[in-house]
């Protein structure tokens, strides 16, 4: 059932549903509720798209403890901002994502970080970062690989490779146009490849001058 | 190689675009092209031109080994990760709600609209006024005050004088 809900000074079409009923919600149902004060609309939110959002997170930043203070601030930027949130066509999740990359873009831009490129293999090595993210040699290469690549570049190439995100979310969550989105995915891939073999990884690829 | 936007006509070099950008699977391909690219992808490999045949079978080469490097670090996101994001983000703080800080702007309507709404009952009294009572007093000798001596009447009961009585 829609009603028309004032919030803050806005009109928004939100949906009454039974606690029960609340997991059947949409994204943009549920952000309607939250620009509310829904704080069950909320939670399940988070239980939606908490595992993508700590998943985006860990493969741009350095280890998962940044991702998760990653993904809590994205989490905390959607309820704060929910009531503003005007779909004007897109996704809720183009959006949830782009959050996510700004933040880690962000963070990677703070001078108390260490410069990236420069790490060389993951300087993380906590028991569970290493379990997740590298498994073994090879994966810890291609980690370090996909690491040292350009910010821009990893957020293309995660997001279209890892989160299985389509071109035009890709580009939404960027902000590119869906060409711009692709040159970056072509020379991301160019750039990892390069990567992996410089770290002697066999890409099947003949090498590159 | 420069990518080109999805409004081309699909060819070989149009594909190895697609290979180089999205990778081997055809899931990862553009919707839009998906159709078009696996039928070029199977005629060309098929009746292709030799050299058709090994351009896309070498960009496939490079995609799929690619691909199969960064499948290494398709991992799970650790459950007590996401049971620590969840617990962190379950009472999120009233206080930083848009709508609950001081928002001056917000708030101009609240403070002038009422103001508003007693000013124009204001003039409408004042216009009441001003066109139903007669401003001409009658003082009952058969002359009638002028402003002026409605304005020394004033004065006098200040115990001042206008200066007018002088004279």
């Amino acid at each position: 059932m829609l009603r028309a809900a004032r919030t803050g000074g806005r009109t928004s079409q939100v949906v009454e549903r039974p606690t029960g009923r609340m997991q059947d919600a949409s994204d943009e149902e549920l952000v309607a509720l939250i620009g509310g004060g829904d704080r069950r609309a909320y939670h399940v939110l988070v239980e939606r798209h908490g595992r993508r959002v700590l998943g985006l997170a860990r493969r741009m930043m350095r280890n998962l403890a940044e991702a998760e203070d990653v993904s809590q601030d994205a989490f905390l930027r959607v309820w704060q901002k929910a009531g503003e949130w005007q779909p004007r066509g897109a996704r809720f999740t183009t959006w949830l994502y782009r959050v996510v990359v700004n933040l880690c873009l962000d963070r990677k831009r703070r001078p108390t970080m260490a410069p990236i490129e420069a790490a060389g293999d993951p300087a993380d090595s906590r028991p569970d970062a290493e379990q997740t993210l590298a498994k073994s040699q090879q994966d810890r290469h291609v980690s370090a690989a996909l690491q040292a690549l350009p910010e821009r570049q990893r957020a293309a190439l995660v997001l279209s490779y890892f989160e299985g995100l389509s071109n035009v979310e890709a580009a939404g969550a960027l902000e590119l146009s869906v060409s711009a989105l692709e040159s970056l995915l072509v020379r991301a891939r160019r750039a990892l490849r390069q990567e992996l073999q410089s770290r002697g990884v066999e890409t099947g690829a003949k090498e590159e001058p | 190689m420069t990518p080109k936007t999805m409004t081309g006509v699909m060819n070989v070099t149009r594909l190895t675009e697609i290979l180089a950008a999205y990778g081997a699977a055809p899931a990862r391909w553009p919707e839009g092209e998906r159709a078009a690219a696996q039928a070029l992808f199977a005629r060309s490999l098929a009746m292709g031109t030799p050299a058709e045949r090994a351009m896309l079978a070498e960009a496939l080469a490079e995609a799929e080994a690619l691909d199969g490097a960064l499948t290494g670090l398709v991992a799970p996101v650790p459950d007590d990760a996401m049971a620590r994001l969840t617990a962190a983000v379950a009472f999120p703080p009233a206080q930083i709600r848009q709508d609950s800080r001081f928002d001056l702007f917000a708030m101009l309507p609240m403070i002038f609209k009422p103001a508003a709404a007693v000013g124009a009952m204001m003039a409408a009294l004042g216009l009441f006024v001003g066109f139903t009572v007669d401003p001409a007093y009658s003082s009952g000798d058969g002359s009638d005050y002028t402003v002026s001596q409605n304005a020394d009447a004033g004065f006098a009961a200040f115990g001042q004088d206008s200066g007018d009585s002088a004279q």
